[in-house]
């Protein structure tokens, strides 16, 4: 093998880990911020904290990511977060009678329900899905605000706040917690659907020609009110997740959510094009997100210049992203063909 | 004869990391000649081309325009030196009227305003000189692709263009469009333009060139005036082999109907039925816009229709449901492979097996393994060129995305196929090897219906031909008893 060859083959690694690169510089920016504050930034209970703060924004990624693969966009998420908790949390107070089992599932009923209304305004009134987003995102919280006034319900039952504040176990001073390994599961099953089934390839062709899919016989229309659905019921997992943290359902919950969501996923190497993104980024995308949050609080930035960098970091990331997966494609080509070319040689 | 030398490639060579796309390209240009560049996809054509137009730049070599070196070129200093190119897709912006296209970026001016008037009135002159009678004020949206190259000629004559660069210009024309083309080659021909004119029709080649050159993996074949040609000895340089007969289908013993579109009505056609048999190719001809895309696209359920029913072995299909006729075991392959076909950012294995996913992993798991070998079977079998199964779908030829389109479809086990211009823009080679694919999958009692524009293919691949005009169909032939010319006939009937 050649130098050159050897070149490329670092360069085709190298994009491909460039979300990782991103959350590294991330990490090593605040950590030499709060050192000059005289703040161990790497220390284990910080680390455990962003891990698992980040877990929450995992979740809401994953959701976004696999509407960003058909080509789509759901800004609804935030506003369905709230509506549904609300619409549902007498079932989830301490004072009630009800197993909150019972309250939490009607809660991932109603995200399904507003995400396959999402499904159908898009592909039954071909309504594009940012204009249809986010007019279900405007009449959700709107239903949340009519439906309980000035109100909060609060506390919540104990039990349900497992899900967002238990602990599971310690290594060190690093604490593993409820919202880390939910968050796992939550990218193991996309990871597991994109890449290993019949499901997971339609999206991805769907996402990178939808004329092209219709012509392969895939009901494209099928597909989108699907990853809709799914993408309802994953905000609604996240809302339920969210209330437990706060302790409380009220219809002001997650206005940022679907901004947060959005981002997580460009970050994590995703393309509003659709069709393009690995799944594991979206790990990467909520690890940067919380970390520049946290880190900015810790260093007592206002939080104007917070959300000045994030709208920074976005155009950065999706730059970046963008120019190295086009290269990346090139050069993994042009590594076939030489091989192929070395291989007939021989 | 020397002063008359517009411009020659000495020597260049072009290497792309891991491909030799050129090597050591001899070739001249003469004043008022028209020198055809033929050869496969992936040939190097277009990659000599873009050493000329200076998209890309010759790894060795020197190109001299009128006797001069060009030391470093680019897209710039070409269309300075007078090189226009006009691709096959065309780069006019709809919106705007001929006169500002031909003088886009090349505005004339009226101290800092734009002379609209006089832009009109130039634009009218050329137009005029090459025997156009259009309006320069009007859209450019409004004129039929065919008059959209007259104003891409006009353009490149607004620049004085010494050398035109033709590619694939007629690949999307009409009959009668090309014939008017060829007029205006001619008249340009007298004005001592050179022109380099690429083509896989090679019936053309005869008719409009004054010299041949067929490349092949980059190499230079042959460099002749046509009169020492055939079209036998060209079609043998091509592909580099002998090819007996270009279409090898034979009739086979009709079946069943496997297909009936019965009293189709839609948009832009009305009662159209056609039938075809199982073992049967039938051809559908008529000119662009006569509906024959509209009437497959409508069949199949891409798009909607408001009357008449299509049956697929004898199954009425819902309609609007590509996916529900494709179940029922029939399949489109349309027209344009690009944005119809395929996912180009996705890899090979992907595209073939994207329609077989339920048949190949019922319990909705892909298997792996077993695909990776499926495919490594579609792969040899319709003998894809390509470095491996995972290489993008963006980075294949034309042909190559063809057989791609062709394998995912074979591999679905479909029965009945609408094949829309199967070999358009495809190399002699591969067209042999698709024709001989279409007449191996009738043999398997498969049913083909078959639309194209060229009359050659229409004739000597189907076994009953439908003509359509202007949206209905106006004639049904037995191929046996059917000429070019009752064909085309027909096919003006309706207009």
């Amino acid at each position: 093998m050649n130098k050159e060859t050897a070149k490329k083959k670092m360069l085709v690694r190298l994009y491909g880990a460039s979300t990782a690169i991103i959350v590294i510089v991330v990490f090593m920016v605040f950590t030499i911020a709060s050192a000059a504050g005289g703040v161990n930034f790497l220390k284990l209970s910080n680390l455990s904290t962003i891990v698992n703060q980040a877990s929450f924004l995992v979740i809401l990624g994953v959701g976004q990511a696999l509407v960003l693969l058909t080509g789509g966009i759901d800004l609804s998420v935030g506003a369905l977060m709230a509506f549904s908790t609300v619409f549902w949390g007498e079932g989830l107070l301490k004072s009630s009678e009800q197993p909150f089992l019972f309250a939490a599932l009607m809660i991932l009923l109603t995200g399904a329900a507003i995400g396959l209304i999402n499904g159908l305004l898009i592909t039954r009134l071909n309504i594009p899905p940012f204009i249809a987003t986010f007019a279900t995102m405007y009449a959700c919280r709107g239903l949340g605000w009519i439906y309980l006034r000035n109100r909060v319900l609060y506390p919540l039952d104990p039990a349900f706040r497992t899900i967002a504040t238990g602990k599971l176990f310690k290594i060190s001073k690093f604490v593993v917690k409820w919202p880390m390994l939910i968050a796992l599961l939550f990218l193991l099953a996309a990871w597991y659907i994109l890449c290993k089934t019949n499901v997971g390839r339609k999206i991805y062709f769907t996402g990178s020609n939808p004329v092209a899919a219709r012509f392969s016989g895939i009901n494209t229309n099928r597909v989108k009110v699907g990853v809709y659905v799914a993408s309802g019921v994953i905000a609604a997992f996240a809302g339920l997740m969210y209330v437990a943290r706060l302790n409380a359902c009220e219809p002001g919950l997650g206005t940022d959510s679907n901004f947060e969501a959005i981002t997580v996923a460009l970050i994590g190497g995703f393309s509003m094009a659709g069709g393009y993104g690995n799944i594991w980024g979206v790990a990467g995308g909520a690890l940067v997100v919380y970390t520049i949050q946290a880190g900015m609080n810790s260093l007592q930035m206002p939080s104007q210049l917070q959300d000045l960098i994030s709208g920074a970091l976005i155009i950065f990331a999706v730059f970046i992203n963008q120019i190295l997966a086009n290269r990346r494609m090139q050069l993994e080509n042009d590594l076939r063909d030489e091989r192929a070319a070395r291989l007939e040689k021989n | 004869m020397a002063e008359n030398k517009l411009l020659e490639f000495r020597h260049i060579s072009k290497s792309f990391p891991g491909v030799k796309a050129l090597e050591d390209i001899n070739v001249d240009l003469y004043k008022g000649e028209v020198h055809i560049l033929v050869g496969e996809n992936g040939a190097g054509k277009s990659t000599l081309m873009k050493v000329l137009s200076g998209a890309y730049e010759a790894t060795t070599g020197e190109l001299y325009v009128e006797g001069k070196k060009i030391e470093k070129n680019s897209p710039r200093i070409s269309e300075e030196l007078g090189i226009s190119m006009i691709y096959q897709e065309l780069n006019l912006v709809p919106e705007l009227s001929i006169a500002s296209n031909i003088y886009l970026g090349h505005e004339l001016r009226k101290g800092p305003f734009v002379d609209t008037a006089a832009q009109e009135k130039r634009a009218n002159e050329i137009l005029s000189e090459i025997g156009v009678q259009i309006d320069s004020r009007t859209l450019v949206k409004h004129l039929s692709i065919g008059a959209q190259q007259m104003v891409e000629i006009a353009k490149a004559l607004s620049r004085n263009a010494k050398v035109i660069v033709f590619d694939e210009p007629t690949s999307s024309l009409t009959d009668s469009e090309i014939e008017e083309l060829f007029n205006i080659i001619r008249l340009l021909k007298k004005r001592s333009v050179g022109m380099f004119y690429i083509s896989h029709r090679l019936e053309e080649l005869f008719v409009i060139g004054d010299r041949v050159t067929v490349l092949r993996d980059g190499r230079q074949i042959k460099t002749d005036v046509i009169s020492n040609m055939t079209m036998d000895s060209v079609i043998e340089s091509i592909a580099g082999r002998k090819i007996e007969n270009l279409f090898p289908h034979t009739r086979k013993q009709a079946g069943e109907p496997m297909l009936e579109i019965c009293g189709l009505t839609g948009e832009k056609f009305s009662n159209v039925s056609m039938m075809v048999r199982a073992g049967e190719i039938v051809g559908v001809s008529g000119l662009v816009g006569a509906g024959r895309s509209e009437v497959a696209r409508a069949a199949f359920g891409v798009d909607p229709y408001t009357a008449g029913e299509v049956r697929v072995c004898g199954q009425r299909l819902p309609g609007n449901s590509p996916a529900r006729a494709n179940r029922l075991g029939m399949c489109l392959l349309p027209e344009d492979r690009k944005v119809e076909g395929l996912a180009l950012a996705l890899s090979i294995r992907e595209n073939i097996v994207i329609s077989s996913l339920k048949a190949m992993n019922p319990s909705g798991i892909v298997g792996q393994k077993k695909e990776r070998e499926v495919v490594q079977q579609s792969i040899r079998d319709l003998g894809i060129a390509t470095s491996s199964m995972e290489k993008l779908a963006k980075f294949l030829s034309g042909g190559t995305q063809q057989k791609v389109v062709v394998a995912k479809w074979l591999l679905s086990q479909s029965k009945v196929f609408i094949f829309d211009e199967p070999t358009r823009g495809i190399d002699v080679g591969a067209k042999s090897s698709i024709y001989q694919l279409m007449d191996d999958l009738v043999g398997q009692g498969a049913a083909i219906l078959m639309i194209s524009s060229d009359l050659t293919e229409i004739l000597g691949m189907s076994d009953r031909i439908y003509v359509m005009s202007g949206g209905s169909v106006v004639g049904e032939v037995d191929s046996a008893d059917a000429n070019q010319n009752d064909i085309l006939q027909m096919a003006f009937s309706n207009v």
